[in-house]
Formats: C-alpha cells, sequence, structure tokens
C-alpha cells in the first residue's frame, strides 16, 4: 500500500485538471464571471502541463493507472490542445445566453477522461474513461441549448457515441470470453484467431470505426462538427479525434497485435476509402465548418495508414499526425469561430485582420501538406511507412489524395486574399481566437522547420505499446 | 447449467434487437430503449463468461461500471431530449433537417 501511495504524483494532472473543473464551474453560477471562469480553466491547464513536464521520463503504475512515454506524450498534446480550445472559448462564449461555468468544467472533465484514456491497461478503465469524454463532449456538442442545430448535434453525436460504444463492449466482451483477461498485454498473449475472436474483431473496428469517423461509419462528423458550437468542434478535431486514434493503437496494436495477419488489410481498405471520400465530398462544400469536418474524416484516414503500416515508423507518425492535426484544426476553427462559418463570410479576410489571414493561410497549405509546414512531415513519414511495410497502393491512393485536397483548400486560400467583399471593417482588438492562432501557427511552423526532435520522442514513446 | 452457446445467441439476438430499433425507430426516447438492450446484450456476455473464469470479479465489475455509464448516458441524452422537446415542440429524429451535406 504505501508502495502504491509513493506512486501518487503520476496521477497529479489529471487531480489538477479535475480540481480546476470544479472551481471553474462554481465561479461562474450566475453567467457574471465569464471570463473568470475561462482563465482558471486556463490555469489548470497550464499548471497540469507544468507538473507533466516534471513528470517527463518517470515511469510507474498506480494500480491500472499506467504513466509511461507513450501517455505522457499523448497526455501533452490533449492538455496543450485543451489549452488552445479554451483560449478560443473565452472569445467565443461572449456569445452564450448563460452562465459558461459548465461549459468549462466538462471541457476540463473531457481533458480528464481522455487523459485516463491513454493512461489504461486494461479494458475497465480504458471503457470508463472514454466513456468519461464522451459523456462530457455530448454535453458540450450540445451546449448552446437554445440553438436548434447545437440541440441536433448533441443528440446525434450522443446516439452514434452510444450506439459504437454499445457495439464495442460487445466486441470487449467477447474478447473477455475467449482469454478471461481485462489486461491488453495479457490479452495479446491469449488471443488466437478463431470465428468469435473475427466477431469481436468486426464489432471492434466498427465501434472505433464511429470514434475516429473512418468511413463507413462517419456520417455523423459533419453534422455533429457543424453544428456544435464552433470552439466545441475545435475540441472534438484536435483532442476527441486524437483520444480515439490512441484507443485505436492501444486496442489494435497493444490488444489485439498479435492478430496482425487479420486486421491489417481491413484497416488499409478503411483507410483508403476514409481518406478518398473525405478528400472528395470536401470539394464540394460551402460551410467551412463542414468542409473542414471532410478535411478532418480524410485525415482519420492518413492517420490509419500508419496503423495499418504496423511498424515504429508508422505508429509514431500516426500520433504526430494527430498533434499536427490538432494545432492545424484547433487554429482553423479559432478563425472560423470568429469570422462565420460560411466561405462567404471570409472573402475579404486579408483587408481585415493581416494576422487571421496570414494563419488561416498557414493552417491550409499545412492541411494540404506542403513542405515546409508540419502537415507536410506527417504524411511524408505516414506514406513513407506505409512503403516499409510493402503497401505501396496504400502510399499511392494517400499522395493522390493529398492532391485533390489542394483543391478545397486553395478555394479557402482564394476567399481571403482574392473575392472583394463589403465588410472592410478592419479588426483592431486582438480577440481570443486570432492569440489562439497564432499559438497553433508558431506550433505549425517550428515543428514544420524542426520536426525532428518532436519524431524522435514518439519513436522513443511507441516503445510502451509497440510489441 | 445453461451452455454457453445459448447464451452466446441470446446476447447476438438482443444486440441485434437493439440495433434494429436505434436504426428503424423516430423517437429518441425508444432509440435510448434500443441502446439499452445493446448494452445488456454485452452485460449478459460478460456475466455468463465470468463463470467460466471463476477466479475474481473481473466481469461483474465490469458489468457494474457498464449499468453506471449507461445510466449516465441516458441522463444525458433525456437532458437534450427535453431541450429539443422546448425547442421544438415535438420530439422526433425527422425533424432533424437542419444539417444536410
Amino acid at each position: 500500500m504505501a508502495d502504491t501511495l509513493s506512486m501518487l504524483n503520476i496521477v497529479i494532472p489529471e487531480i489538477i485538471v479535475v480540481l480546476f473543473a470544479f472551481l471553474a464551474l462554481f465561479s461562474d453560477l450566475k453567467g457574471k464571471n465569464r471570463r473568470l471562469a475561462g482563465f482558471i480553466t486556463l490555469v489548470g491547464f497550464i499548471l497540469a502541463i507544468l507538473y507533466l513536464l516534471t513528470l517527463k521520463g518517470v515511469e510507474g503504475n498506480l494500480l491500472t493507472f499506467v504513466l509511461d512515454s507513450y501517455a505522457w506524450s499523448f497526455k501533452m498534446l490533449f492538455l496543450f490542445a485543451s489549452a488552445i480550445v479554451a483560449v478560443i472559448s473565452i472569445g467565443y462564449l461572449e456569445r452564450a445566453k448563460s452562465s459558461v461555468g459548465e461549459y468549462y468544467a466538462l471541457l476540463m472533465l473531457a481533458t480528464a477522461g481522455a487523459m485516463f484514456v491513454v493512461s489504461a491497461r486494461d479494458l475497465i478503465t480504458l471503457y470508463v474513461a472514454f466513456e468519461t469524454a464522451s459523456l462530457s463532449s455530448y454535453a458540450l456538442a450540445a451546449y448552446f441549448r437554445w440553438d436548434r442545430r447545437s440541440n441536433e448535434a448533441g443528440l446525434k453525436y450522443l446516439f452514434y457515441g452510444a450506439f459504437s460504444s454499445a457495439l464495442i463492449l460487445y466486441g470487449l466482451s467477447l474478447i473477455y470470453g475467449l482469454t478471461g483477461r481485462v489486461e491488453l498485454e495479457a490479452i495479446s498473449l491469449a488471443i488466437s484467431s478463431s470465428p468469435v475472436a473475427y466477431l469481436a474483431l468486426a464489432m471492434l473496428i466498427a465501434g472505433f470505426g464511429y470514434k475516429v469517423s473512418a468511413v463507413p461509419f462517419h456520417m455523423w462528423t459533419p453534422d455533429v462538427y457543424q453544428g456544435a458550437p464552433t470552439s466545441v468542434t475545435a475540441f472534438l478535431a484536435a483532442v476527441s479525434k486524437a483520444m480515439g486514434v490512441a484507443i485505436f493503437l492501444q486496442i489494435f496494436v497493444l490488444g489485439l497485435g498479435s492478430m496482425i495477419g487479420d486486421w491489417r488489410l481491413i484497416i488499409a481498405v478503411i483507410a483508403a476509402v476514409t481518406m478518398t471520400l473525405g478528400n472528395v465530398v470536401a470539394l464540394v462544400q460551402t460551410n467551412v465548418k463542414r468542409m473542414l469536418a471532410y478535411s478532418s474524416i480524410a485525415h482519420a484516414g492518413y492517420a490509419l495508414v500508419g496503423i495499418a503500416a504496423f511498424n515504429p515508423l508508422g505508429i509514431a507518425s500516426a500520433i504526430f499526425h494527430m498533434v499536427t492535426h490538432a494545432l492545424m484544426k484547433a487554429g482553423s476553427f479559432a478563425v472560423v469561430g470568429d469570422e462565420g462559418e460560411s466561405i462567404h463570410q471570409l472573402n475579404g479576410l486579408w483587408k481585415r485582420s493581416r494576422i487571421a489571414a496570414f494563419a488561416m493561410t498557414v493552417f491550409m497549405f499545412s492541411l494540404a501538406g506542403f513542405p515546409p509546414l508540419a502537415g507536410f512531415w506527417s504524411k511524408y513519414w505516414l506514406f513513407w511507412s506505409a512503403m516499409e511495410s510493402g503497401l505501396w497502393i496504400l502510399a499511392l491512393i494517400g499522395v493522390l489524395n493529398s492532391v485533390i485536397s489542394v483543391f478545397y483548400y486553395a478555394r479557402v486560400i482564394r476567399a481571403i486574399y482574392v473575392i472583394e467583399s463589403p465588410r472592410t471593417l478592419k479588426i483592431s482588438r486582438m480577440s481570443s481566437a486570432v492569440v489562439a492562432a497564432v499559438i497553433c501557427m508558431t506550433g505549425i511552423l517550428i515543428i514544420g522547420v524542426y520536426p525532428q526532435p518532436v519524431i524522435a520522442t514518439l519513436l522513443e514513446a511507441i516503445r510502451a505499446v509497440y510489441p | 447449467m445453461i451452455p454457453q452457446s445459448y447464451v452466446l445467441a441470446f446476447s447476438i439476438l438482443l444486440l441485434s434487437i437493439g440495433a434494429l430499433g436505434v436504426m428503424t425507430k423516430r423517437n429518441p426516447i425508444v432509440m435510448l430503449m434500443g441502446i439499452e438492450l445493446m448494452l445488456n446484450a454485452a452485460n449478459i456476455n460478460l456475466i455468463s463468461f465470468s463463470r467460466l473464469f471463476p477466479e475474481g470479479f473481473t466481469a461483474q465489475v465490469f458489468a457494474l461500471f457498464i449499468i453506471l455509464v449507461a445510466a449516465a448516458e441516458s441522463a444525458i441524452a433525456l437532458a437534450i431530449v427535453v431541450r429539443i422537446f422546448r425547442n421544438h415542440g415535438i420530439v422526433d429524429i425527422s425533424l432533424f433537417e437542419g444539417l444536410r451535406w
């Protein structure tokens, strides 16, 4: 018992986040201290990041809660992305018609849930942790309760999420029945191919396919991304998607890695279809939130390429891709939340706000994968890892998709610079969304110029999950 | 003792009925009932499998957690349904046409 308590420090970042969640909840009971609640949230995230920095390289476990370099990397991503979302929310929630304490509380609880997910190495902890994160995000998506579209987004997200959870649970119960174990590493040793294992695998691929919005389980993504408040959309794209990929890695690589021969082809096909459909449907969108939602689907496909490759570089670059994707999507949703979600509302942004226009340009070029930016490196390593594993066709489809995607990202850039707009009023004040966009842009530029330390850290980190 | 295969067949049936309910019904409350059936299919599986592995209470604890989370899920779903009822005056999934393509 004393031994257990001595490892209590590894769970302190989560404790900080949960404590500040309640602090934020009670700081704004009457809707008069909106900014205060936002700043409390931000302080909570920053404290958690600082404490997590002191835990770098620490390995240990507290009962079923494990901290290793893999969990550390993902937690850093979640905390950083959520802090950016908190910055966006401070400005975005000015339009809220009620108190915002519960919004920030839910945001922090969702982040805490995601942090527990990456520390979970057994099925029960994993399930409870990802439901903590999911349930908070359902409520967040429906947060603008006076807005019909937000209601609709929340309910759709909840039903698709609950449906997929039920499928996942059925699959997990079958895995328990086959192996008698709930620890992921014990499962990977005990499981072998059998008809029941295939049924479980099908259930898990469908269920987790919903969570990362892989085709054909992607239908909810555009609706939810469009209907949810834009700050929540940024959270869903940055944190929830990364959490989905993390669960994918833990279940399929760590837990079912020994059945690689059975699931690799399925994941490869899903990855190819997801990339293609996401990019092609994004071409015809006129709503930027919806377009970015389809782009998010396509990017889930890119991450699955790394998992299908199933080599150290592939898995590390899938995580790397989630890092860059979080920065790019959080930043672009920040700008979209400030300017408006129809592509016409971005017209002439260059005249109104030079910083926002430049940041948006960087995000679009990075999403399309232009060389000196972070988005290029994640795609480069993902496709390289696919070729290393002999998945030439998959890498080729990925490259072709990158070319297709340039067209719709270019439309946004054209709206910003070329098309004139009657709205020429210059935005003089530095809105919180612009601050968030600048932080994301800086991150993308730094990672783009100097990506080696990040990928080296991740290559080190995935030793914890890669068999 | 009931053979394991019977339990498995029963739970698959329950899962399918629940999934069918979620996919075909238009009323969110009935859809929620479908979700509950699907979750209970997993619970039945876990409890029946726990007979095969008598040491420890892992499966029972898992099932308890599932029941717990399902309750929280229903609470959030019903809260959203109440908001939809206040905004639309009626609760029906086919109302949802605000978000297309």
